[in-house]
């Protein structure tokens, strides 16, 4: 659990960091849709720049962005080796029964390898410079036009807040319970997949029911503090869009004009 | 069963920034048969020590001695599972580890994990639910239609059907009532013993460990700071406040009594034994009339 | 005497249950007091906070509130007049940091955010937790959680503070931290606070301007600490502890050690001793 990188937060003073989490979340979802734009070596050199200009803005050490690529490893080489060897048009360098290796499956594998990249990079600066919580507040904001459609916003992101901060206590009841099922003689790390499978039962069930007790609990707490829902309910967290977040938008804009720029270009 | 530290150090994630010396340079033997109280402040390296005592993890450094097995850094998991067998552990709040579709069923588990066959587990839960004192009519009951001090009663069974020799208690009678609490601790007295079981406590409550243990372990910010008998530690007012460890009530008030001008022996940790110097005092006093 | 809190002949069974929780109890508390409420676990304590603001409704007999029935059209004022810390401090913490979970009441209670700025530190300081502000659960001591929580109440100012085993999963040290908080903040308020507290802890319990012995879901003693510390036998066997005082006294009653009756407090057992020492 430890390796997981890709949604942890790494705490820091960077302007990333101190950029509106709403900025942040739009940003990085426009990105993601941007790196389609890219049809050529140009676009994808300016995609490139600006991802790296984001993680280095972040201050945060490159290996742990590295480490964040690690679990998703297996998945750009199957992608990157489908592309290399079942494109079927271009000059053919190689060939053998079905695989064949042409210049435009060379390119497209470096491509998807560069897509990959960046996609996997930019939601990495999302993550490790956002707190899960100020991400659930931007999603909040970006939703309350669904109100309007009596979509329960508030509720909906007060579920979120509530599961993000009881992340840490389940984890921690996790260890324990296993600890206890260790100590009973159960082993998780040998035998069959399917007795590895039958020690999850006395994991499973002793967190369910602590989470159904700290559930209820829970509720109890809440509304004997006075709650009653989303409505006529304040709120102390707010959130506050500054210049830099005006001009991180800014900044985003040129890129996609460069970028649309270079599709009429080359 | 003996165990034995030598020179243990346990180590959070080695070799990265977030390394932690959790313990440094443990030194102390367990011995057979005997009542350890472990004390110390939250943080203070308990619970590390617990799940080095138990097999859970292995020591940076250092080795432990069970009997005839030693466990250092390289030390198999086979003979951890071992270690495992020879030591139960009753943690915090063990009834949150219960699991099974009836009470015999769950206190059957940890027999049956370590190769006993059906049969055998069944005896071997029978008679730890009788050790426990859980009435026969529960035995077929969900665990959780029990009451909490019932549903814990029924995780310490599920240790001690095992048969372990050395039985490790962490905080057991935290969040039970004073009756609950007096209940636990002569369970434990009497299977101290009627088992010849060895007992390692960990506590809060210095009023269990001077009534209870002969032997006591006290650590602070990972280190063992004192190895003595419940006497020594106890009576030591200055030291105890020094180390910002509650004081025995009995000591306290004995202190009192001293300070008052009773002539009390330093020897008295506990209140039945306060009781009688008062008695032996009060007598005296009437003999020099 | 103002009645701040009256149950009249209330009981309660839970649904799964075969006997009363609660039955046919009835107490009233006076404005201001403290009030110390003692018993086994199962007596009933816990169900009896629940029903204080309607997390639970009484199968029978009514509850006063500051001149307010407990019900369903009430509900919203009376919780407004009661605030609770309950016994898991995990369990309670809603908010992600520190801050945001003291708010978390005055948010329900719609004030603006202007005043919230003021009161939520102001609320944490006075439980000496405000340089932990922004700091998230996982990060804090049990004793620590309590504290905020209480902080959370204090924010919003109620008449009535229920402790409902709020020490009782803690260690001495956070134990102690709580109960001078509570201290604190009861020093400060006086009449205008009313303290229930639930509880084990015979130290505790022996703050209380009364205490109630509940069993079996009645009232089986009421008084101050000192009348109900002089039953130590009669404690012992609803399986209640006695403070240390009395459990000398009793063990020295059982080496027929001839001792007063009336409970005295530890200054004055030394002194009752000493002067038996002297007329000896």
């Amino acid at each position: 659990m430890s390796n997981m990188i890709i949604g942890r937060y790494v705490p820091g003073n960077s302007i990333i960091h101190r950029l509106d989490p709403r900025a942040k979340l739009i940003l990085s979802v426009s990105f993601i849709i941007l790196i389609f734009l890219a049809n050529n070596w140009l676009g994808y050199l300016i995609l490139g720049l600006f991802t790296l200009l984001a993680v280095a803005s972040t201050k945060i050490s490159l290996a742990i962005y590295l480490k964040g690529l690690k679990p998703v490893l297996w998945l750009i080489v199957f992608t990157i080796v489908l592309q290399l060897f079942f494109s079927p048009s271009g000059h053919v360098y190689w060939a053998f029964g079905p695989f064949t290796v042409t210049n435009t499956g060379i390119i497209n594998a470096v491509y998807v390898f560069l897509r990959f990249l960046f996609i996997i990079l930019m939601s990495t600066v999302l993550t490790l410079t956002t707190q899960p919580l100020a991400l659930a507040d931007a999603l909040e904001y970006l939703m309350k036009p669904l109100l309007k459609i009596k979509f329960p916003v508030y509720e909906l992101s007060l579920m979120l807040a509530i599961a993000l901060r009881f992340v840490p206590t389940l984890m921690d009841e996790t260890v324990k319970v296993m600890n206890a099922q260790r100590a009973r003689g159960v082993d998780f790390a040998n035998g069959s997949i399917v007795k590895r499978s039958k020690a999850i039962v006395p994991i499973l069930i002793p967190l369910f029911v602590g989470a159904i007790q700290r559930a209820i609990d829970l509720g109890d707490a809440m509304e004997a503090r006075g709650y009653q829902g989303g409505e006529n309910r304040t709120k102390f967290r707010v959130l506050a869009w500054q210049r830099r977040d005006s001009l991180a938008v800014l900044v985003f804009m040129c890129v996609l004009v460069i970028l649309v720029g270079t599709r009429f270009l080359m | 069963m003996a165990i034995e530290f030598k020179n243990v150090s346990y180590v959070y994630q080695p070799g990265t920034p977030f390394a932690n010396n959790a313990l440094t340079d443990l030194n102390f033997k367990i011995q057979p048969n005997s009542y350890t109280a472990l004390i110390g402040h939250t943080g203070s390296g308990k619970s590390t020590i617990l799940q080095l005592l138990d097999g859970l993890i292995k020591p940076t450094t250092g080795q432990i001695i069970f009997d005839d097995h030693v466990v250092d850094n390289k030390t198999s998991q086979k003979i951890l599972a071992k270690v495992r067998q020879h030591v139960g552990i009753v943690f915090q709040f063990p009834e949150s580890q219960l699991f099974e579709q009836t009470v015999l069923k769950d206190v059957m588990f940890g027999p049956l994990n370590f190769g006993k066959n059906p049969q055998e587990a069944q005896e071997l839960a029978q008679k730890a639910l009788r050790l426990v004192n859980l009435p026969e009519e529960h035995w077929q009951k969900s665990p959780f239609d029990l009451s909490g001090g019932q549903m814990r009663r029924v995780a310490i069974a599920g240790v001690l059907a095992i048969e372990p020799q050395v039985l490790i208690l962490d905080e057991p009678t935290a969040g039970l009532d004073p009756v609950g609490r007096k209940e636990m601790m002569a369970m434990f007295a009497e299977l101290h013993a009627t088992k010849n079981l060895t007992i390692i406590l960990v506590t809060h409550q210095m009023e269990d460990a001077a009534e209870y243990a002969d032997d006591v372990l006290v650590m602070a910010n990972g280190q063992l700071v004192k190895h003595a008998t419940p006497m020594e530690v106890f009576a030591d007012i200055t030291w105890l406040q020094a180390q910002q460890l509650d004081v025995p009530h009995t000591v306290l008030f004995k202190n009192k009594l001293s300070a008052q001008g009773f002539d009390l022996s330093a020897n008295i940790i506990n209140v039945e034994q306060l009781a009688l110097a008062l008695q032996r005092s009060l007598k005296k006093g009437g003999n020099h009339e | 005497m103002e009645n701040i809190i009256e149950v009249k002949n209330i009981s309660y069974q839970y649904p799964s249950s075969t006997s009363k929780a609660l039955d046919n109890l009835s107490f009233s508390v006076t404005k201001g007091e403290w009030v110390a409420i003692i018993g086994h676990n199962g007596s009933g304590k816990s169900t009896l906070a629940k029903l204080l603001n309607y997390l639970l409704v009484a199968d029978a007999g009514e509850i006063l509130i500051d001149g307010q029935l407990v019900n369903e059209a009430n509900m919203w004022t009376v919780r407004n007049k009661v605030g609770m810390v309950f016994q898991n401090p995990e369990n309670q913490f809603v908010g992600a940091t520190v801050a945001d979970d003291v708010a978390f009441g005055l948010e329900n209670r719609g004030i603006e955010r202007e005043r919230m700025l003021a009161l939520v530190p102001a609320a944490l300081k006075e439980v000496q937790m405000d340089v932990f502000a922004d700091r998230e659960p996982t990060h804090l001591s049990g004793g620590q959680k309590q504290r905020v929580a209480l902080a959370g109440i204090i924010a919003v100012a109620p008449k009535i503070i229920i402790l409902d085993e709020a020490t009782a999963m803690l260690d001495p040290k956070g134990r102690k931290e709580v109960i001078a908080a509570i201290r604190k903040l009861k020093d400060r308020l006086g009449k205008e606070l009313t303290v229930i507290s639930i509880t084990h802890d015979i130290d505790e319990a022996a703050d209380a301007d009364r205490i109630l012995v509940i069993n079996d879901g009645q009232l089986v003693e009421e008084g101050t600490p000192a009348t109900i510390f002089s039953s130590g036998q009669r404690l012992l066997a609803l399986g209640l502890d006695v403070p240390y005082a009395e459990q000398l006294k009793l063990a020295l009653k059982n080496l027929d050690v001839d001792v007063p009756e009336e409970y005295l407090d530890e200054e004055r057992l030394v002194q009752w001793l000493w002067q038996l020492n002297l007329k000896m």
